[in-house]
């Protein structure tokens, strides 16, 4: 073979720069910890690494939102724990103490306790308004609508009441104030628990009126003109109630699948459905009609509280209505003794004994219901723990699999390097030494 | 016969002579040693005797001996056949080559290795996504200003990538054709090597005519053949030229007697022609076709009004079967023709044909080349079909087309990463809109119940038209074509102007928190038309919107794949072409460098050869001297006989 001059410095520079490149590659290996420093050197690992980072990103989203939906169930939780072990508990513990005539035949001491069951009610109304980082947990995600208030309206009796103003007969009015989906202004939807018998009976029974009010309480139609007459919007106002009710706030944490939104948890429960008892997904697997007779529960009657089942979940028998009706009948008791005629007095009293012992017999399941919700609420957490122990387990197992796919091996990296910079040094040293020699070297 | 008396000095005069000479090609030969397309050349000898037979009278102790050495000629070492592999070799290297560099420019942006790019903007929306499915957080403006600004983002990367597509498409056209640019492009250099190669062929001719073989231009011909074998895949051969004797053709470079038979060789020197090699395909068979570019010498001389000469061919852009010109702004699709030299019974372009990539015809043709740079710049500018043969919309397309122009492309053009970027900015802003005029129109939705549409598409396509045409005052575009500049619109975007929605970033738009109606379609046509059960919940278009981004919305071949999968899937093609395309480079660059090794050692200067020669010669040339001083001591003693 003849050397030339020029193959010989181009063979031997092509030779140098090999050797500097895989250096330099080897160098870059190290320092950065990753196989690859493009696409083209391998590309399906490339598409697979990118999948990865589609995964990881997912994972890693998820973990943050999961931690903010935890502290809003938990607050949830915590709320529907405070009616329970709190409101409701005391007004059960107080009912009984009540219902012993030592108690009840001072109507001192009885408007004492009417106080305190207007204070525990308030006290529940107050929970319900509970807020999480500008969201009200039971109401919606409307910052700027309070959701709920209430509006204790005490008149002489149960029934008294000018007979062409229904609406003047003492009652207890919950409103539910929500922003709709799409609607600009606050539906407010009152909810108000009165007697309904106008006789002086103590026959009749309880009941709830529905209507859609103004922000003075006047009632309207649903498009918002005045209502013609008391009662008119009562079925525009248990539609719209029935929508909130179905309102639900599903999530993709990692736990069900985007794909079929059913099986992904839902993080909202609304104020109404816990204090009902009704799941937002009961009454989206029922029609409206039927949907809307479960809110409103009971049957026509005339016998007191019978028409009412008390382990029925429905607005009759929320904790609401329930301590609605202790203070309407104490106050009824108190006014009636005080002012009242002989007959009056006695039905007054018969009324409330038959309220208090009704009261006993549904707050039970009213507790029970109440503390479903809050079992429910703990469930969906330790639910979501686990979820984020099995996102933390995926983050890993993508690390670890990242490593495997495009991660270099420490260690061999680094003995290549070593072992591409003696070949590069030592083809250095050789070209510094035959470069330069050729026969003309050791011509004399 | 006797011997003259001084008969030694004239021989040992040849050998100074020769040794001066062939010390002077030593000289020749290092000081070109670094030369490029210098090739090594050599002094040819021979023994200077009698020519003709000795005489039978010739005194009996006469013995014959020669007068010394002749120069014949300075040839070159040089193997036409390893030009030949060496220039195909070159075709097939430039090839790759000039595809790498295509490659890389797109590999800039859409290689996600180091930077994040389209893909992971996409997993950025989809993390701002998830954020907002938050019941607590879907109202909350922070949430939706970051969302809006990922999705920027998303717009934004998408827009620099196709800028960057289109300045690497005009910089492919540039290389092509450089008019106008400081630079020649291709056609520029082809035509103005096959001018040198021409003229050179007739400066050669002439002087080898002379008798000088002219070896330094056969050299620079060399080297303008070298590199006319990167842009193209070339032939050359030699011929002679051929003359008519009644019916007969004889050629120059042989000597004929009477009869018209073959006595020997003339000088006439030959001539060299280049043709270029091409593939035509009919869409059933493919034929090798090839085309005399520079024939030769002949007609050398002759000029045309443009000056160029009649021995050469030309190589122009084309228009398109649609009469267009490709232009710098323009240039998907682009041609080229190729036509001969000026023939001298048909005159010039009598045989041409044009590039045809088989880009924009559907009868399967095409014309293409093995290898070059010129192939290489064509297949990157050549159009794809993908925006027709791989339809977003659901309708399946029957035509099985090639997504490359040709079946014999190996990578996909810009146009195919174009189109690829079109669907996907066309696609992800029509299913975010569609999905923002659902959740912005719940209140619409009873009203178009009553007008006994059954399907949603039709609902919603139905509600958009309204939208559209102004009927309905609807804000629920959040991506529109950024270029229509009164209002904002949506119907015709493309990757290069996707953006964001003038409304969204003004606050008249808003993703949508009206709910979707749960539309039960066979209560539509009932009395009453009340098709929905319930109300919707305000998280419903992002959770939507979320799921979208994990499903499958994009088709791809047979299968369709989530955006961000199909983004990775774009950068994987690119990145699988760029790994293939450099396989093939790095294996025909060693071939090439193992031809040029071998013709380097064929014809390239050896030091040590050169210093060997140099001693030789000096010590012959030493050895003449003394020769001379010898006959001369030779010639005194003869001389001194006597005295």
């Amino acid at each position: 073979m003849r050397v030339t001059a020029r193959t010989y410095y181009q063979d031997y520079a092509r030779t140098v720069g090999e050797l500097h490149g895989n250096l330099n590659e080897s160098m870059k290996q190290v320092s950065s910890g990753r196989k690859y420093s493009a696409a083209e050197e391998n590309p399906i690992a490339y598409y697979a690494g990118k999948r990865m980072d589609n995964q990881f990103a997912d994972a890693e989203a998820k973990e943050v939102v999961i931690k903010d939906v935890q502290n809003r169930l938990y607050q949830q939780e915590v709320g529907a724990r405070n009616i329970q072990q709190y409101n409701m508990r005391n007004v059960n513990t107080q009912v009984l103490a009540l219902q012993q005539d030592t108690k009840n035949s001072d109507m001192g001491t009885v408007g004492t306790y009417e106080t305190q069951f207007e204070q525990e009610l308030g006290n529940l109304v107050n929970t319900l308004n509970s807020q999480y980082d500008n969201f009200y947990v039971y109401g919606g995600n409307d910052m700027e609508t309070v959701p709920f208030t209430l509006d204790i309206d005490l008149k002489e009796g149960l029934t008294d009441a000018d007979a062409e103003e229904h609406i003047d007969k003492s009652g207890i009015s919950l409103t539910y104030h929500h922003k709709f989906p799409g609607e600009d202004t606050a539906t407010n939807i009152r909810i108000r628990y009165a007697y309904e018998d106008n006789s002086h009976s103590d026959k009749g029974s309880y009941a709830i009126s529905y209507a859609l009010v103004d922000e003075k309480g006047k009632e309207i139609n649903a498009d918002g003109s005045p209502a013609a007459k008391p009662g008119d919007s009562s079925d525009a106002a248990l539609k719209k109630l029935l929508n909130a009710m179905r309102e639900q706030g599903r999530m993709s944490t990692g736990y069900g699948s985007l794909r079929d939104r059913t099986t992904l948890i839902d993080t909202y429960t609304g104020g109404l459905n816990m204090l009902t008892g009704l799941s937002s997904d009961t009454l989206k697997n029922l029609d409206d009609d039927a949907a809307i007779a479960r809110i409103k529960g009971g049957e026509n009657g005339d016998s007191v509280e019978k028409s009412i089942h008390s382990k029925e979940d429905s607005m009759l028998n929320s904790p609401v209505s329930l301590i609605a009706k202790t203070i309407l009948t104490s106050h009824n008791l108190m006014r009636k003794t005080e002012s009242g005629t002989e007959s009056e007095r006695q039905a007054a009293r018969s009324r409330f004994h038959q309220d208090l012992a009704a009261f006993i017999k549904q707050n039970d399941d009213a507790e029970s219901r109440i503390s479903d919700t809050y079992r429910e609420l703990g469930v969906k957490f330790a639910a979501l723990d686990r979820t984020r122990e099995q996102l933390d387990l995926t983050k890993d197992t993508l690390t670890q699999q990242y490593t495997d796919k495009l991660g270099i091996d420490t260690y061999d990296a680094v003995v290549k390097m070593y072992s591409y910079q003696y070949s590069y040094n030592a083809a250095m040293k050789v070209g510094s030494n035959i470069m330069q020699s050729s026969l003309f070297d050791f011509v004399q | 016969m006797v011997r003259a008396s001084f008969a030694g000095f004239s021989t040992a005069l040849s050998a100074l002579r020769m040794n001066q000479k062939k010390l002077d090609v030593v000289g020749q030969n290092l000081a070109n040693m670094n030369t490029e397309g210098y090739t090594r050349q050599e002094l040819k000898t021979s023994s200077i005797n009698y020519d003709n037979p000795t005489s039978f009278y010739m005194n009996e102790n006469d013995v014959n001996v020669g007068f010394g050495v002749s120069m014949d000629e300075v040839t070159q070492l040089r193997d036409q056949f390893l030009d030949k592999q060496y220039r195909l070799q070159s075709s097939r290297t430039e090839y790759n080559d000039t595809v790498a560099a295509s490659l890389k420019t797109l590999n800039a942006f859409m290689d996600e290795t180091g930077i994040d790019g389209i893909r992971s903007s996409l997993d950025d929306i989809q993390t701002s996504l998830t954020n907002m499915q938050d019941p607590s957080k879907v109202q909350d403006p922070v949430y939706e200003g970051e969302f809006m600004s990922r999705v920027q983002a998303f717009t934004t990367l998408l827009n620099s990538a196709a800028e960057s597509i289109n300045t690497a498409k005009a910089n492919e056209f540039q290389e092509l054709n450089g008019q106008g640019s400081s630079e020649n492009g291709a056609i520029q250099k082809i035509n103005s090597l096959l001018d040198s190669i021409g003229q050179l062929n007739v400066d050669i001719k002439r002087n080898q005519m002379l008798g000088n073989p002219a070896l330094e231009l056969q050299d620079k011909r060399n080297l303008a053949l070298d590199e006319l074998s990167g842009y193209i895949p070339i032939e050359v051969e030699t011929f002679s030229e051929s003359y008519q004797v009644g019916t007969e053709t004889r050629y120059r470079i042989y000597n004929y007697n009477e009869k018209g038979q073959i006595v020997g060789r003339s000088d006439w020197p030959e001539d060299l022609r280049v043709s270029v090699k091409y593939t035509r395909n009919d869409g059933k068979n493919a034929t090798s076709h090839t085309m005399v570019l520079v024939n030769g010498a002949l007609d050398g001389e002759k000029k045309e009004a443009d000056g160029t000469a009649y021995n050469v061919g030309r190589v122009s852009l084309a228009n398109r079967p649609d009469g267009t010109t490709p232009t710098e702004e323009s240039p998907t699709d682009t041609r080229l023709t190729f036509s001969n030299y000026h023939t001298r019974d048909k005159g010039r372009g009598s045989e041409s044909f044009t590039t045809d990539t088989g880009a924009s015809n559907s009868s399967g043709t095409f014309v293409r080349f093995h290898g070059g740079s010129v192939q290489a710049n064509l297949d990157m500018l050549s159009s794809s079909a993908y925006d027709t043969l791989i339809r977003q919309d659901d309708k399946k397309t029957v035509d099985l087309g090639l997504l490359k122009a040709s079946s014999e492309m190996n990578y996909y053009s810009y146009d195919y990463y174009m189109d690829r970027l079109d669907a996907l900015a066309q696609k992800f802003a029509k299913d975010m809109n569609r999905l923002n005029l659902q959740g912005n129109s719940s209140a619409e939705l009873f009203q178009q119940n009553a007008a006994g549409k059954t399907e949603n598409t039709e609902v919603y396509d139905a509600i958009e038209e309204k939208a559209k045409n102004g009927t309905l005052n609807l804000n629920y575009l959040l991506l529109i074509d950024k270029t229509q500049t009164t209002k904002d619109e949506a119907d015709s975007i493309t990757a290069a102007n996707i953006g964001i929605a003038k409304g969204w970033v003004n606050g008249t738009t808003h993703v949508g928190t009206t709910g979707f109606l749960n539309r039960d379609a066979a209560k539509v046509n009932a009395p009453g038309g009340a098709a929905n059960s319930h109300q919707g919940d305000f998280t419903d278009t992002v959770t939507e919107m979320l799921r979208t981004m994990i499903s499958p919305m994009m088709r791809q071949n047979n299968t369709k794949t989530s955006y961000s999968d199909y983004m990775n899937n774009i950068s994987t093609v690119l990145a699988t072409d760029a790994h293939a395309n450099n396989n093939a480079l790095t294996i025909n660059k060693t071939v090439l460098n193992s031809f040029n090794t071998s013709r380097d050692q064929l014809s390239g200067v050896s030091l040590d050869e050169e210093a060997a020669n140099m001693m030789t010669y000096t010590s012959s040339y030493n050895a003449a001297a003394r020769l001379m001083t010898a006959l001369d001591e030779t010639l005194k003693t003869l001389l001194g006989i006597g005295s």
